[in-house]
């Protein structure tokens, strides 16, 4: 697997992914569908962290 | 009762969870304990007793639809679902995350109900960050390489679980030695989660070179297959014993434990050996904080160097000679001993002392320390400032016509408060406790939360004013009554 395209397939879908949280946060409120949006964009930002050799350090937030 | 731990990190902190799951298991005889890791890092979990249930994130099955040729976001989202489902039908009566990670946090809250009794990061009902615990407030405020706190972290999740750990709760399994390691050896872990926490291959020749002068016994060496290249092919001898790449992560517990020492970076053996009560010479480095990682074996040392390149060769093998001599600490080390849950005595390494004692005093309840420093006194004094005039704005908040300014007044001071903190350094554990109190206000009603931050403005102008009357006391007192008069 490209690192390279992994690293842009996973940023695109964390953008899509935020933008449908916001949508859904602003018009119905923070359900059950946004908490998983919100997870999966975040398991994304983690993945995207150890695709990206340029992270070296272990970060708490 | 049924309870889930968390550990969604590596290794390294699946094994430091060992001892708080096995005091969980004490403290909870006939519960249902379950634990959640990654995929990737599971092997740490074989011969965990107190556990009754590994549970496996599915990471494939999450990520996977996301790489193909059209990524395919809804199965990736519908995967994550029924994971989350499955795990919320557990309905599990505590859950503990031992993550403190922004995911962890959002998955606690897929999977809890109303009456989960939750320790570590979750959500609150508006999707902010919620910190429950204190501990774990402890943990967002003062945890990290660029952080002072020295509580390791086996105790603080400890902490984070409401547990207290005793020596038996550091056990292992079972393993055979391998039948070609003779007694006496000692391990060599070569190895670390990412290149920057361990020795290179050149500084791992030079220290074995210099060991091979005094030790007779055997020199193992182990890591992963990937680590192979650190072995010193060069020395090779009937004294090293090359085991890297060829041994599974839970024979090292049979390894580790017939062994004189262990020597390893910030490494998964470190753990390991702290459950095997196996005496380790650590060689640390800056990006690693050994107050909160290193080893907790009786007689187990630290060496600390900036990076790979200030490795002193020699100084590491003169170490691991007076640790297996039975010889008292050289001044260049850091030894483990315990003293008031912090592990470790500096010897002539220096740490910032007044920024812990702070720590100590925010958290613990130890006296303030004092300092002479003019530029902490100051910085405190700005503090006290930002603290009198946040007090000013809350007091006026629920006033109609005041409540806009007050509130931008309010964000101005959050900014101003940070930067303090970046200007002296020194006084950031208060700067990140007080953050850290305002962060955990939830989602009340107004009366409640103009309450609360109110009380948290007057910890600080409080806190502030203990350092800004010991400057006013210092500056009136007349000099001579100062000095010693014989």
């Amino acid at each position: 697997m490209n690192s390279l395209r992994a690293e842009y397939q996973l940023v695109d879908a964390m953008r899509r992914l935020e933008q449908a949280a916001e949508k859904l946060i602003q018009t119905r409120g923070y359900t059950n569908e946004a908490k998983k949006i919100r997870l999966l964009t975040e398991l994304i930002k983690e993945q995207i962290k150890n695709e990206n050799s340029m992270h070296s350090t272990r970060q708490t937030w | 009762m049924k309870i889930l731990c968390i550990q969604l990190a590596r290794l390294g902190d699946i094994y430091q969870s060992w001892p708080t799951l096995n005091a969980l298991r004490r403290n909870y005889p006939s519960a249902e304990i379950h634990i959640l890791v990654r995929e990737r890092f599971k092997s740490a979990c074989v011969g965990l007793s107190a556990v009754n249930k590994i549970i496996i994130f599915p990471t494939q099955d999450i990520f996977a639809p996301l790489f193909m040729e059209h990524p395919l976001l809804d199965t990736s989202m519908r995967n994550l679902g029924l994971f989350t489902e499955s795990l919320a039908a557990e309905s599990y009566d505590m859950v503990i995350n031992l993550s403190f990670s922004p995911a962890s946090s959002y998955f606690v809250d897929a999977i809890s109900h109303s009456k989960t009794s939750i320790h570590g990061y979750t959500r609150h009902a508006d999707g902010f960050l919620r910190i429950p615990d204190d501990a774990s407030s402890y943990f967002y405020a003062q945890v990290g390489v660029d952080r002072n706190n020295r509580i390791h972290l086996t105790d603080i999740f400890a902490l984070v679980s409401g547990v207290e750990l005793i020596q038996e709760d550091f056990s292992y399994p079972e393993y055979d030695r391998p039948t070609l390691l003779q007694q006496p050896y000692i391990v060599i872990h070569v190895g670390s989660s990412q290149p920057e926490k361990t020795c290179s291959k050149r500084s791992w020749t030079e220290i074995t070179d210099r060991i091979l002068d005094f030790y007779e016994g055997q020199i193992v060496f182990v890591g992963s297959k990937s680590e192979e290249q650190f072995f010193p092919t060069e020395l090779a001898s009937p004294k090293t014993v090359n085991l890297i790449g060829q041994t599974e992560l839970p024979e090292l517990f049979g390894i580790l434990s017939g062994a004189r020492a262990l020597i390893g970076g910030d490494s998964v053996a470190v753990h390991m050996a702290s459950l095997t009560a196996t005496p380790t010479l650590n060689i640390s480095f800056s990006n690693v904080r050994f107050w909160e990682t290193g080893p907790r074996a009786k007689g187990s040392r630290v060496l600390w160097f900036e990076n790979d390149n200030q490795v002193s060769h020699s100084r590491v093998a003169t170490e691991l000679k007076l640790m297996l001599g039975g010889f008292s600490a050289s001044e260049f080390s850091i030894e483990k001993i315990e003293t008031d849950g912090v592990l470790y005595k500096l010897n002539t390494y220096s740490d910032n002392d007044f920024s812990w004692d702070l720590v100590r005093a925010l958290y613990m309840n130890i006296a303030f320390p004092v300092t002479d420093s003019q530029t902490i006194r100051h910085g405190f004094m700005r503090l006290r400032e930002l603290a009198s005039l946040g007090l000013e704005q809350i007091a006026v908040i629920q006033d109609v016509k005041l409540q806009s300014i007050a509130i931008s007044i309010l964000d101005e001071i959050d900014s101003l408060v940070n930067q303090v903190g970046q200007f002296v350094p020194e006084i950031s554990p208060v700067v990140r406790w007080f953050q850290t109190e305002k962060l955990r206000i939830g989602p009340y009603g107004m009366d409640e939360v103009t309450a609360i931050t109110r009380n948290i403005f007057e910890k600080l102008r409080d806190i502030c004013q203990i350092y800004e009357l010991n400057q006013a006391f210092n500056d009136s007192m007349p000099r001579e009554s100062l000095t010693w008069k014989p």
